[in-house]
């Protein structure tokens, strides 16, 4: 049911917590399980310097947001807002139908970058 | 010895064989299956605290080790796990067993919306299903027949827990429906499928909200149904409603009779939780009875260290052995009484009496009010 790729980003996460003062906060909730991902931005010009989460949730949402959280960290917001579906899909590895909601959380997480208009 | 005999006579085995025998551990003399239960505990807490090194610490922290686990007396003791330990980011923590061993991922989520999730290994998974059937069995009898579900299905909303245990239900009946869909319930409907359902004994399940709202229709329409001999409503979900407006049992049993016509003796609550394999479900006097693989325990909420007297509430603390994926051993949010054994009653073991989610929970209700919460935003 777990692949080793969610079964390390769950029980060694290492990006869980929050940043002071984020400069952009991503957030998201799937409607049906109730799984909820906050991530937290640091952002220097335009590079993401600290991503840091708090997540609720199945075991893949957890590792979902410790996977996020080492992808977004040390990118250009640019990049990562043009980021794919599928590219985001693909970070999480192969998933079964039931963990599947959590390609939709993190795909909904990164279009949030795309919906800003500026940031630092 | 072979090994099997030797994981029943000292391992594991033993707890396992259990949760396939419900019926036969009510019938046992009360000393001998508090004697059984004390024994899976132990075995537990071992089993627990060898492989677990954080329940270890914990256990260490509070000064008790499984050697120190003699007497019934040292159960108060034990380390317990608060229910909302089960929400952390970190309730990786929890797990006994890695979690590519890891089933089934079950959730309940209360008015704050964040979900409780509880994970099971295969043979969590195996103990509580056999167990669960046994209360069915024991308790409900049921092995045909119709089931009006007024919930939605595990489809609309999988591992929701009280859908789930709910659902199990379904295989034991000939035929069902949900009658909840897209967060929404059309009366109307419920009421043809019943009356459709003419060469089946009809069964009405769902958490109490759905059904007192189901009844609210009849009334309202003056609708009269008369159900069957062997009809059951069965309810699992709480009584307090998304409002905080508690619904009555005298009234809802009242009710029950006048526009559906099932008698108070065959309206069954059921108590469960996901964190946990144990229910306690009604006998035909309103009594609820634990899962006898399982054992109780009512703190004082002032100081936990601490039982209350038979009777009085107190907070409800599980000693639940069957579980081999995370402790199960839990202290729960729930205010409950202990009830004494009722003269004649056949049965051994414990019951007990749900009467509110403790005043510090930070929930006040599980799925069901959440549910209620969704389907009252939703337009008509």
């Amino acid at each position: 049911m777990f692949s080793d790729l969610i079964v390390d980003n769950f029980t060694s996460p290492t990006h869980a917590g929050e940043i002071d003062a984020p400069v952009l906060v991503l957030e998201n909730k799937d409607p049906v399980c109730g799984d909820q991902i906050r991530i937290g931005l640091a952002v220097e010009n335009g590079q993401i310097t600290s991503a840091r989460f708090r997540a609720w949730g199945c075991a893949t949402s957890m590792a979902t947001a410790n996977i996020l959280c080492k992808w977004l960290e040390g990118r250009g917001v640019q990049d990562c807002a043009e980021a794919s579906a599928e590219e985001i899909s693909a970070l999480l590895g192969q998933l079964s139908p039931e963990q599947r909601h959590c390609q939709h959380i993190a795909q909904n997480l990164v279009r949030q970058l795309a919906a800003q208009e500026a940031w630092p | 010895m072979t090994d099997n005999l030797s994981d029943l006579q000292t391992g594991l085995g033993l707890i396992k064989m259990a949760n396939g025998a419900v019926s036969k551990l009510f019938q046992l003399p009360p000393e001998d299956l508090a004697a059984l239960q004390f024994e899976m505990i132990k075995r537990s807490f071992r089993y627990h605290f060898d492989n677990n090194e954080f329940y270890q610490d914990v256990a260490r922290c509070a000064d008790f080790t499984p050697d120190q686990l003699n007497t019934e007396a040292d159960l108060l003791r034990l380390p317990l796990i608060p229910v909302s330990a089960y929400k952390g980011a970190d309730s990786h923590r929890l797990l006994t067993v890695p979690l590519t061993e890891v089933e089934h991922e079950m959730r309940s989520t209360g008015t704050s919306g964040v979900p409780s999730v509880a994970r099971r290994c295969r043979d969590t998974v195996d103990g509580g299903v056999l167990s669960v059937f046994g209360m069915y069995r024991e308790f409900l009898g049921i092995s045909k027949g119709a089931g009006l579900y007024l919930c939605p299905s595990t489809e609309e909303i999988p591992e929701m827990g009280m859908i789930k245990a709910l659902n199990m239900l379904a295989g034991l009946l000939d035929t069902h429906r949900f009658m909840v869909r897209n967060e929404q319930m059309v009366p109307e409907d419920a009421v043809a499928q019943l009356r459709d359902w003419d060469s089946f004994t009809r069964h009405i399940i769902g958490p109490p909200f759905l059904i007192h709202r189901f009844i609210s229709y009849l009334k309202a329409t003056n609708t009269r149904i008369q159900l069957d001999p062997g009809s059951q409503i069965i309810t699992l979900g709480g009584w307090k409603r998304f409002t905080g407006a508690m619904i009555s049992r005298v009234e809802f049993n009242q009710e029950c009779r006048e526009w559906l016509g099932v008698e108070p003796r065959n309206i069954r609550d059921i108590y469960a939780l996901v964190e946990s394999n144990i229910v306690a479900i009604e006998d035909e006097h309103g009594i609820k009875h634990v899962t006898p693989t399982a054992r109780i325990s009512v703190r004082d909420p002032e100081n936990l260290g601490q039982e209350v007297p038979m009777g009085k509430p107190g907070q409800l603390a599980i000693y639940d052995p069957t579980n081999f994926t995370v402790p199960g051993f839990l202290l729960t949010e729930d205010i409950v009484t202990l009830e004494p054994r009722r003269e004649g009653d056949p049965r051994a073991g414990q019951r007990m009496k749900y009467l509110m989610r403790a005043p510090t929970s930070s929930e006040f209700g599980c799925c069901a009010v959440n549910l209620e919460k969704k389907m009252d935003s939703e337009p008509a």
